[in-house]
């Protein structure tokens, strides 16, 4: 089940350019201007850090802290690790004394699920799990048939998970995935890590993006999106969701984001992105609201302060909503 | 006696907070300039520097083909290391991957013993001399008599060089180790070492740390608002508390002695307390058993805290702690993988955040300082040289090296100071036996001048009362003072002595220049010079320019101490007694002239000029006992006590002035002189016509 072959992973067509040139990047001795980018893989997915205005014996202390740190929350929160606090939690049904990561991640998921009126939902790792199983079987058939992805659904229920002081349970049958939120989550952590360490300019991309601040030079770093034009972002993070990131079936019947209300992978939008101070919450919102409709996102939005929404539609119609004060993005000209 | 030392300079440490208040310290923080190591690499100026990076900062050293040479680095920087005046001693080095020390220079120092009398080059060359050394464990095994002494090429500058050791060896030992994975020894953690600290001494060295989040940081965590965002939510404090010095300062003796014996030989005892709105404890863990508000990381571990590990206390215990809300010690096993030589943090929870925030927590780092851990033993490295001394001479416990090498002349001091002792406490049986006396009192100024002075070179000077007064100032430590074995028994004899019979004990006795000044002195009148007797009411009004000098120096000691040091040549001690005239032509003439008039009147420099005296004299009001004995004749009927006094410190009046008395006890034995005291003559001619079946005792009156 969650040593599934295929990696339940967006992978997105994003790059992310720095503002400066890119050719710094390969430049030679430390110097105060150079960039320095570590690639690694957190939470299954491939990481990248890349440290502005910062000597390479630096950067290099703040990786191996870095990487130390992915490695533990992955521990906690990986459904890639064998004995990870998540996994053990699926395998068992319930995990004594949990750790604060995972709790806190949990907690996160659970409010957000609670907030987005269902359109997200921690516990749709059986839905994944039942469509790979399909698509394993048979890879060029269509969707999988409705009784099976009804059977799924009686499982998705964030509601079953009860949190106790020491003890997390879910309910029978259900298994949790954060990949939701767990990347999100890991880049904040990693982003309060760094900002802890006094690191300043600094951009944490594991998945989701999170400026701590912007370049030395006061330059928003650029993030760049397929067909569309790039997000600045200052501070803050920016998490986008994009079915396409992650096929099942020959002929792309479904993706990896499930609607837990019909079971089905979700059609509406083609990309979602959403910006937050939070990362954790920015991969939370842009989760939840690549389910939703353009309604329900108006609707939920005044819920997340400080939130920015693009979306565009599967007729490449872009929208765009902004909840509240919103800072840390530079908002290209409308 | 360290508190007795200690407390006999309370009246100085008075005085110096009062001056302290009136001027600013002042202090060269500006970081070092890292270039002058690229002259120790051997392909000269092909090397390039780096920034200093890292901790501790050091730079990276490049060949011209980008090689890896080593590092280069401050060793202020890295280990903050402090001369013997408890200032900044800054000597940048560098050393070799290998581990092989490349090149070392010292430059900043304001070391009284190397600006007073130790020619620069010597200094130079002596520092230079560490290139080549070689600093891994067990590459180089010394005797540990050698390791404590260091490389001798700097005579009369023990102190200072093993300071330079230490600061040198520390530091390359710091960087290497934390740069390269094969120096990665395991320390240990020094469970032993007894030792009492403050609050702000916990909080100075890091032993102590501290995270404090204001109500408005932890609103904008927990995407709510404050009203009060200048409060704090939590001011959080953490603490390694299993080394006794860190864990028994803040839980007293009872608790965490009663703890301690709660967990094995390598677990830990970890303190954390808080003030504030937020609870790390919350109330959950009544029910759960576990603490989910806080948690330890180390690496990639995270450690759970449990109830049923942990202890609330009270209260802190070190002189000076806050007071907490909530102070709780956790014992930590070491099968939980924690590693208390490691550096490690607290993470805490600041509760659940409202729909729309990330996740809500802060982190307490803690490394426990340096001087709590243990190198490892050097390997056995199957040669048989590894006696438990040259393993010694690994440890950080550098002092205790220092006095098992210079053990020797420790007990002769020893011995010399318990003659005194004795010569002091039996003074009236001493100086009741003339002959003895003069002889006992010649013999014991030639051991000053000849051990204590030219063998020793244990000569005290003002420049060790600036230095205990800044020590005072900025963060006293044992350490430091211990450095020099004789100086501190020396000093601890004096402090003592001053209390109880005033400052003349080392002036009279201790002191070498005072001492030569007398034998030359003596020499001198039995080559009959005649001496020159100063009328009392210019003597008198000489005496203050002693104590304008102390005063003056101590300003300004407290505006640069380099001055001060230099200022404190006004001492001939360095170039007489130390350098043995070995010096440039100015002090020599300084110090010849000096003496020259010492040989016409008596002890001159003690007298009139020396800040050292005027030091011991101020504190010395405070003495104890006056045991100097007088008859009601003396000063009326007769004054060769007067007359016959060292520094004329006896009143024509008759009285004894312990400001200026340097107690050699000339006058106690005149005192008890049948052929000199016209008290005793003038009772012996009464007595002689009678009979007398038995002597009357003399009562000794005093005056």
């Amino acid at each position: 089940m969650t040593s599934s072959p295929l990696q339940p992973t967006r992978r997105r067509a994003i790059t992310i350019m720095a503002a400066a040139a890119a050719g710094a990047l390969a430049g030679g001795p430390a110097r105060s201007s150079a960039d320095y980018e570590w690639r690694g893989i957190a939470m299954g997915a491939d990481a990248r850090i890349l440290f502005n205005g910062i000597e390479r014996d630096s950067a290099r202390a703040a990786i191996e802290l870095v990487e130390t740190e992915i490695s533990r929350l992955e521990d906690a929160l990986s459904l890639f690790r064998q004995n990870s606090e998540l996994c053990r939690l699926n395998r068992d049904g319930y995990l004594p004394s949990p750790g604060a990561d995972l709790r806190r991640a949990l907690r996160l998921a659970l409010d957000t699920a609670a907030a987005s009126g269902g359109s997200f939902d921690p516990t749709v790792q059986v839905l994944w799990e039942a469509h790979v199983d399909w698509f394993t079987a048979s890879p060029d058939a269509g969707p999988p048939p409705e009784p099976l992805v009804a059977q799924a659904r009686r499982a998705v229920d964030w509601r079953r998970i009860t949190m106790e002081a020491d003890t997390i349970s879910l309910g029978a049958g259900q298994r949790v995935t954060l990949n939701g939120l767990g990347q999100g989550y890991v880049t904040d952590r990693i982003a309060d890590l760094l900002a802890g360490r006094g690191l300043r300019h600094v951009l944490v991309d594991l998945g989701e993006q999170r400026a701590i601040d912007a370049r030395l030079d006061g330059a928003p770093w650029r993030i760049a999106r397929q067909g569309q034009p790039p997000i600045h972002l200052q501070r803050g993070a920016l998490a986008t969701s994009e079915g396409d990131g992650c096929v099942l079936g020959a002929g792309g019947a479904a993706h990896h984001l499930f609607d837990p209300r019909s079971g089905r992978s979700a059609a509406c939008w083609r990309t979602v992105s959403v910006h937050h101070r939070s990362a954790a919450v920015a991969d939370a919102l842009s989760t939840a609201f690549y389910v939703a409709s353009a309604d329900e996102i108006a609707a939920l939005l005044p819920r997340f302060p400080g939130t920015i929404v693009w979306a565009r539609d599967r007729a490449d119609a872009d929208r765009r909503w902004i909840s509240g004060a919103v800072s840390g993005v530079v908002l290209p000209q409308a | 006696m360290q508190n007795i030392a200690a407390k006999g300079f309370l009246a100085l440490r008075g005085l110096a907070f009062a001056c302290a208040a009136l001027l600013l310290l002042t202090r060269a923080a500006a970081g070092a300039d890292l270039s002058v190591a690229s002259s120790f690499f051997a392909s000269g100026g092909a090397v390039t520097i780096e920034q200093p990076q890292g901790s501790p900062p050091a730079a990276a050293v490049r060949g011209a083909d980008g090689k890896l040479l080593g590092y280069a680095f401050s060793t202020y920087e890295v280990s903050g290391s402090v001369g013997y005046a408890g200032r900044p001693l800054d000597i940048v080095a560098a050393i070799t991957t290998e581990g092989i020390i490349a090149g070392a220079q010292i430059v900043a120092h304001e070391e009284p013993i190397l600006v007073i009398g130790i020619p620069k080059d010597a200094l130079a060359a002596y520092v230079k001399n560490f290139a080549g050394f070689d600093t891994r464990a067990g590459a180089t095994l010394k005797p540990a008599d050698d390791l404590a002494r260091g490389p001798h090429a700097v005579a009369g500058a023990t102190i200072t060089s093993t300071v330079i050791r230490d600061a040198i060896l520390r530091s390359a030992r710091a960087v290497l180790r934390s740069r390269s994975a094969t120096m990665d020894t395991a320390m240990r953690l020094d469970r032993e070492t007894l030792r009492r600290s403050a609050w702000h001494t916990l909080l100075a060295e890091g032993a102590v740390q501290r995270k404090l989040v204001t109500r408005g940081e932890a609103a904008k965590l927990l995407g709510t608002q404050d009203s009060e965002p200048e409060k704090p939510f939590i001011d959080l404090w953490l603490a390694l508390a299993t080394p006794p010095p860190i864990g028994e300062s803040l839980l007293g003796q009872r608790i965490y002695e009663s703890e301690l014996a709660r967990i094995g030989p390598d677990d830990d005892l970890i303190l954390i307390g808080a003030s504030g709105l937020y609870s790390f404890k919350g109330t959950e863990w009544r029910q759960s058993g576990s603490f989910n508000r806080i948690e330890l990381v180390q690496g990639g571990k995270t450690i759970r805290l449990k109830a049923a590990d942990h202890t609330p206390v009270e209260a802190l215990r070190a002189a000076g702690a806050p007071e907490l809300r909530e102070i709780a010690v956790f014992r930590v096993a070491r099968t939980s993988g924690f590693d208390s030589t490691k550096p490690f943090r607290l993470d805490l929870d600041l509760g659940t955040p409202s729909a729309g925030s990330g996740p809500a927590v802060v982190a307490l780092d803690y490394r426990v300082p340096e001087r709590y851990l243990i190198a490892p033993p050097a390997p056995p490295a199957g040669a048989p040289s590894g006696t438990p001394q040259t393993a010694s001479a690994a440890n950080p416990t550098l002092w205790q090296d220092i006095w098992w090498a210079r053990r020797f002349d420790i007990a002769v001091l020893v011995t010399m100071l318990a003659v005194l002792a004795g010569i002091l406490v039996f003074q009236d049986t001493v100086t009741a036996h003339g002959k003895l006396y003069y002889r006992l009192r010649t013999f014991y100024l030639l051991l000053t001048l000849v051990f204590l002075g030219f063998i020793a070179n244990a000569q005290l000077s003002v420049v060790n009362v600036l230095t205990f007064i800044h020590a005072l100032l900025s963060g006293f430590r044992w350490e430091l003072f211990l450095l020099d074995p004789l100086v501190f028994l020396l000093w601890s004899f004096v402090a003592v002595s001053m209390l109880f019979w005033g400052r003349g004990v080392f002036c009279g006795w201790l002191c070498p220049f005072g001492t030569l000044q007398e034998l030359t002195n003596q020499v001198a009148r039995r080559l009959g010079i005649k001496q020159i007797e100063i009328p009392f009411g210019l003597h008198e009004r000489l005496w203050m320019i002693k104590y304008v000098a102390f005063v003056g120096i101590l300003a300004l000691s407290l505006r640069s101490i380099l001055t001060a040091f230099q200022a404190a040549e006004i001492e001939p001690f360095k170039t007489a007694i130390t350098m043995k005239f070995l010096r440039e032509w100015p002090f020599v003439l300084y110090a010849g002239a000096l003496l020259l008039a010492g040989l016409f009147v008596e002890r001159f420099y003690c007298r009139y000029l020396c800040p050292l005296g005027a030091a011991l004299a101020i504190p010395a009001r405070m003495r104890m006992f006056e045991w100097l004995k007088r008859y009601r004749e003396c000063g009326s009927e007769c004054h060769v006590c007067a007359r016959r006094c060292t520094v004329q410190a006896i009143h024509p009046l008759g009285q004894i002035n312990p400001n200026e008395c340097i107690y050699c006890l000339k006058c106690q034995a005149n005192y008890f002189d049948h052929e000199v005291c016209l008290h005793l003559k003038k009772r012996a001619q009464r007595r002689q016509p009678m009979p007398q079946p038995k002597p009357i005792a003399e009562p000794g009156a005093r005056p």
